[in-house]
């Protein structure tokens, strides 16, 4: 069984009768292997690295690295809306993209923006908003661009701080940086695990006996406040109380 | 946009704090729902749900076709929702676009990734062939609060669900869907979550909030709830932001509420089912 290749218009395709190699962690009987693999704490972060200011062209940039998962982040404004309508404070837009090759254990991506993409835009303005003093800047757009080169896990959350930072970085004036973590509960044995890869985020969401699923989290550290919160799967309420 | 003036706002700010809502409720009480199932006769299973002036419909059907790769002995689910452009001129064109987006993908996360259907069972010839159960949903006109509306809706239509019966002969990879009304099964809609959604307005939360309650809200979070009590999916909505404690708060008043509204829909339901002869309306839109 492999999947069929959907023509992309516009674009070099490739021949009509070729199939897509199904990857092995779709097989049956893989999961419990990528699950057993995690070498660290369950309160224990992948190893991240940060820097801001890569790209030249940008007003502010930043790339974080979270292991495998490696996010790039430019924000271009605050520029003059391009219509005439006008406005009390700025407007912040986000496209989030993953790079056509940026995860091994789904089909290719497409280039033009899928369900999942245009949600994570949406959700990364929600998480950001927040944090900005738009009012300083009225009649005015701000964007915000993030590509997810690769995806290991953690792809929403990476891209939020990642976003933030480059925000920081274009000296955009906030009241708060935004930072934002991933949990999963095992369905297994009902633990609760710091930041999951992207192997072990898929094995929750499909949940078991004790629920199952991830949790993202946008939060202002210095401001106590939470303007992000984003659950996929079933966790029971008490999970909640900790 | 559908906007209120200050003055409002501030009357409707203040009675929050006292808990006291313009149209008289308490801040955690639910409007008078009103369940049909039913309703359209040329689907598989649907429902019309009525909060107020919210109106939503939700229509089911049942098509045959090839399963996806990663789950080749599974059903699949395809949900869509449709805000009329009748219902408010801001949903015309692309303005509608992003909260169709957020609320289709609400609504298939509440039914897809929870373990709540079992999808195995809609498998008719394992990898070749299964069923696939469009969900569609389409808001006739909205008066705040569509998320809780759209998820009682898809579960009062899964439950009125007919899976027609089908004849497999396996070897020859041949099968028949039976046209006798009479042959169906139904689905188990149990485990499905339904959502409970909260708007914090000043610095209290209404559940259930009507659309000028949304107009001057801040944060608006759903969360999907099951039979048994258990947070299923997530999501905040709005551009501000809002502290852990009000949001612990949120998630514990969802589970009482949320599994008071599935007790109540399912008795609905039930009663709905048992009784098919005595309900004939007049028209589409108007009661007996």
């Amino acid at each position: 069984m492999a999947a069929r290749r959907v023509e992309e218009r516009y674009r070099s395709n490739a021949p009509v009768t070729t199939v897509r190699p199904l990857h092995h962690s779709f097989l049956p009987g893989s999961q419990a292997t990528n699950l057993a693999k995690r070498d660290r704490k369950r309160n224990e972060f992948r190893q991240f690295f940060m820097k801001t200011g890569i790209i030249g062209q940008a007003s502010g940039s930043a790339y974080l690295e979270m292991a495998n998962t490696k996010i790039i982040c430019g924000i271009y404004g605050p520029r003059q809306i391009p219509k005439m309508e006008f406005s009390e404070k700025a407007k912040l837009q986000c496209d989030f993209k993953f790079a056509t090759f940026a995860e091994s254990r789904r089909e290719r991506r497409k280039y033009t923006a899928d369900k999942e993409e245009k949600e994570f835009s949406m959700l990364m303005v929600q998480a950001l908003e927040s944090s900005l003093i738009l009012e300083k800047y009225p009649k005015s757009v701000i964007d915000c661009y993030v590509i997810v080169l690769e995806n290991d896990g953690g792809a929403l959350n990476g891209a939020i701080t990642c976003a933030s930072m480059a925000l920081a970085n274009a000296g955009i004036e906030m009241y708060d940086l935004v930072a934002a973590a991933s949990i999963g509960l095992n369905p297994l044995n009902g633990e609760i695990l710091l930041d999951p890869t992207e192997a072990e985020e898929i094995e929750y969401k499909k949940g078991g006996k004790k629920g199952g699923g991830v949790v993202t989290i946008g939060f202002m550290p210095g401001m106590n406040e939470i303007t992000q919160i984003w659950q996929s799967g079933q966790i029971p309420q008490e999970k909640w109380l900790l | 946009m559908f906007k209120i003036s200050e003055s409002e706002r501030e009357y409707l700010v203040g009675g929050i704090l006292q808990n006291v809502r313009n149209d008289g409720r308490a801040n955690l009480d639910f409007r008078s729902i009103v369940v049909k199932t039913g309703v359209l006769t040329q689907t598989h299973g649907s429902a019309r749900v009525q909060l107020a002036n919210t109106d939503v419909l939700v229509g089911i059907k049942l098509e045959t076709g090839e399963p996806e790769a990663q789950a080749p002995h599974h059903g699949r689910i395809h949900v869509s929702v449709e805000c009329c452009p009748s219902a408010s001129p801001e949903f015309e064109g692309r303005g509608g676009e992003s909260l169709n987006n957020e609320l289709t993908l609400v609504i298939e996360r509440i039914i897809k990734d929870t373990s709540s259907f079992d999808l195995s069972k809609f498998s008719i010839i394992p990898g070749k062939l299964v069923w696939i159960i469009y969900i569609d949903a389409m808001v006739l006109d909205s008066g705040g609060n569509l998320f809780d509306a759209i998820s009682l809706g898809t579960r009062a239509a899964l439950h009125n669900t007919m899976v027609p019966h089908v004849d497999v002969n396996i070897e020859a990879e041949e099968f028949t869907v039976s046209d006798d009304p009479e042959s169906f099964t139904r689905i188990d809609v149990s485990d499905i979550p339904i959502s409970v959604t909260f708007c914090k307005i000043g610095s209290g939360y209404v559940v259930d909030a009507s659309i000028e309650e949304e107009s001057c809200m801040s944060v608006r979070t759903t969360v999907g709830v099951n039979k048994k009590g258990n947070i299923c999916t997530l999501q905040k909505g709005g551009h501000g932001s809002i502290d852990p404690t009000t949001m612990y708060q949120m998630i514990a008043s969802a589970k009482k509420i949320g599994m008071r509204l599935i007790e109540g829909l399912d008795k609905t339901l039930h009663t709905e089912s048992n009784d098919l002869q005595s309900k004939k309306n007049i028209g589409f839109f108007i009661d007996q």
